[in-house]
């Protein structure tokens, strides 16, 4: 009758968990702004581990989390040559490792954290030839504890993407996140191309050099460490969209002006000689 | 005799050029010569209505006004329509003839109201209405009475930086910066009066009801208003600001960095509290900071003693147009667009062990200040709130930090409504 009992709450729990995914859940495809090639059940469930305080009792997320586990596998010889599968099944043994870490189960938590780092590894080299396949918010998720070469690999495909901006300036921090990796990982040329590049970025998007150029200013001396580089002003910026428009605004009307000038001066000169004459 | 001959000369070719270079000028800049003797009915607001401007509300819309914590909400006023008046007497003789040039062709037409016959059509440059030739038979023909066709905001769902085929909009900044999409267009009517005696006109009018700054925001919150989120929440009901509550930028203390308290591109803001809000936060952060400096005493989850960076905090977000919203946030009821909201992120590179300790001593300094602080804050990374768990794991990656400061990109803090 116990055993009855039990059963019936285990369902009833699985029951109300997933009705409380279906209803309120943040699926993988909102989250990740990419539609999964695999069971999107199967990926909305990893998600809602991943991204939110899941309520049911531990035993019960055991259940849940090792049935994913099982389902992945299974999805494995189909999927094999697909990223966003390797994503995915990398979230969920990240979800076993934060599950285990609770349980204070320390060598099961080195255990998939190594099978996460695999699966992002197989991600991210399957992505390689088509980075655009994954979202900057999977490439964002990804990079977390991965050995350093992987990092960086996540970090430059995630800029390549424009970020997984969420605030004005976050983008720009990417940047100097991918310098200081390089920087670490002992790039250096790496390194000073990320800088000119992000310098390009911020000319061509036209970002305020008077708000800026504090930031730049920052990565030159704390993470380049140069200090005999000048940093472009905002005055030798001039190569800009905007700047171009002024110029032609204030050129142009000049230009008129000393026209203007230059007839009148004329005229004056032969009605001068005209009189003289 | 010599020289006044010439200097008479002189000034009067100056004259002439000068006067061509403004006729030019004049025509180039399509000038309009404005007619006192047209009164003009633009909006039932009286701020509006006395620089010639308005907002297209939609029929059978119950908006609430008033978007700061402290301001009655009241349902915002259905559109009136516009009345434009021709207040001088009129000989029998002469005909009218009214033109009405819709300044956005995006959006198309308007509904005429007047009983008197016309008829509109599509030009490259936008759409025109023009009445036909009114004589003294017209009924009320000094009079003009038309509504404009409302619109709604284009894209069908909030989607954070994407739009069709997942690609990224060429969108940043607010209308005020891009004005080619369909988003938030500047709204102009130009109407004109034709006085017509025997076919030959005789004199014309004109008048202008344009949007101006104040109420392009209120338009725009206008048009967001009951939006779709993408994914699953409510729709936007983020309630419009009343003129008075659309202010100047006010001066940001030297101590706070980063990016001003707005980036849109009004030149405009709605303060609710967040220039407080963020000094205090800031002020907390450098103590706290400090403190620990001095103290020497900050160890990490392994017992290791944390060296604490110098990194200062950046603004990075502040009061946000519903546009710029839209494209930073899948919030689309987020406190940014009511001017209660900031985001700070460290002076540090995003996601390094100098930005992770940076947002733990933020974190621990709002602690401190909890009680007094009477406002609610997350720590956020892709756009989430950071789980209970991982302010309490160390795992991604092990380093003696919990990984919500490790994967934090930035601290959203807002007052409370």
């Amino acid at each position: 009758m116990q055993i009855f009992n039990t059963k019936l709450r285990i369902i009833v729990l699985i029951i109300a968990f997933t009705l409380s995914l279906s209803s309120n859940a943040a699926s993988f495809d909102d989250y990740f702004q990419s539609k999964s090639d695999i069971n999107s059940t199967i990926a909305d469930r990893v998600t809602h581990y991943y991204s939110e305080d899941v309520k049911l009792p531990i035993e019960q997320q055991q259940i849940e989390l090792k049935k994913l586990e099982s389902q992945l596998s299974a999805l494995e010889s189909s999927h094999t040559n697909q990223a966003i599968y390797w994503f995915i099944r990398g979230l969920n043994d990240r979800n076993l490792a934060a599950h285990y870490n609770h349980t204070n189960e320390t060598e099961t938590v080195k255990q998939h954290i190594e099978n996460k780092n695999n699966a992002y590894r197989k991600a991210l080299s399957i992505a390689k030839n088509n980075p655009q396949k994954l979202s900057a918010a999977i490439y964002s998720t990804m990079k977390h504890g991965l050995p350093e070469d992987l990092k960086i690999e996540a970090t430059q495909f995630e800029l390549a993407q424009g970020g997984n901006i969420e605030n004005e300036s976050a983008y720009w921090y990417l940047h100097w996140s991918n310098i200081d990796q390089l920087k670490k990982a002992g790039r250096h040329e790496e390194a000073d191309k990320a800088f000119d590049d992000m310098q390009k970025a911020m000319r061509k998007k036209n970002v305020d050099m008077s708000v800026y150029a504090d930031l730049s200013k920052q990565v030159e001396k704390q993470t380049l460490k140069r200090t005999d580089k000048k940093i472009p002003t905002p005055i030798q910026q001039d190569n800009t969209e905007e700047n171009k428009l002024i110029s032609k605004e204030v050129i142009m009307p000049a230009l008129l002006i000393i026209a203007l000038l230059s007839l009148v001066l004329l005229t004056i000169y032969e009605l001068f000689i005209k009189t003289k004459k | 005799m010599t020289g006044k001959y010439f200097l008479n000369k002189a000034v009067k070719f100056t004259g002439y050029i000068c006067l061509y270079y403004l006729a030019i000028y004049t025509q180039l800049c399509n000038a309009a010569i404005l007619s006192s003797d047209l009164s003009v009915i633009s909006s039932a607001d009286p701020e509006s209505n006395a620089v010639q401007s308005f907002i297209i509300v939609p029929k059978n819309k119950f908006i609430q006004q008033g978007i700061k914590k402290q301001t009655k909400q009241q349902v915002i006023s259905q559109q009136t329509p516009f009345v434009i008046e021709y207040n001088k007497p009129l000989h029998d003789t002469e005909t009218l003839e009214w033109k009405v040039k819709v300044s956005n062709k995006q959006y198309g037409t308007i509904n005429v109201l007047s009983k008197f016959s016309g008829h509109g059509k599509l030009l490259k440059s936008g759409f025109l209405w023009q009445s036909g030739y009114l004589n003294k038979s017209v009924k009320n023909r000094q009079r003009l009475v038309f509504r404009p066709k409302p619109f709604s905001h284009q894209p069908a769902i909030y989607k954070k930086g994407r739009g069709s085929a997942g690609k990224r909009r060429n969108y940043g900044g607010g209308t005020m910066h891009v004005n080619k999409e369909r988003y938030n267009p500047k709204l102009s009517y130009t109407i004109k009066l034709n006085i017509l005696k025997s076919g030959s006109i005789i004199s014309s009018h004109e008048a202008i009801l344009e949007m101006d700054k104040k109420d392009m925001i209120r338009q725009e919150y206008i048009n967001h208003y009951n939006i779709r989120r993408y994914g699953k929440g409510d729709n936007g009901n983020i309630p419009i600001p009343t003129r008075q509550e659309i202010s100047t930028i006010p001066i940001k203390p030297s101590e706070l960095k980063g990016n001003p308290l707005t980036e849109s591109k009004y030149q405009l803001i709605i303060n609710d509290g967040m220039l407080d809000l963020a000094n205090n936060i800031n002020n907390a952060y450098l103590t706290h900071r400090k403190n620990l400096k001095s103290s020497k005493n900050f160890y990490d989850l392994d017992s290791k003693k944390i060296f604490v960076p110098n990194a200062n905090l950046w603004i990075s977000s502040g009061w946000r147009n519903p546009e710029r919203n839209e494209w930073y946030s899948n919030a689309v009821n987020g406190i940014h667009q009511r001017g209660g909201a900031i985001d700070f992120i460290v002076m540090a590179p995003s996601n390094s062990r100098d930005s992770a300790i940076s947002y733990w001593v933020l974190w621990q300094a709002l602690e401190e200040i909890k009680s007094d602080l009477n406002a609610y804050w997350q720590l956020e990374s892709n756009g989430r709130p950071m789980t209970t768990q991982e302010f309490k794991q160390d795992i991604e990656p092990k380093n003696g930090i919990p990984d919500a400061f490790d994967k934090a990109d930035h601290l959203h803090a807002n007052i409370q409504y």
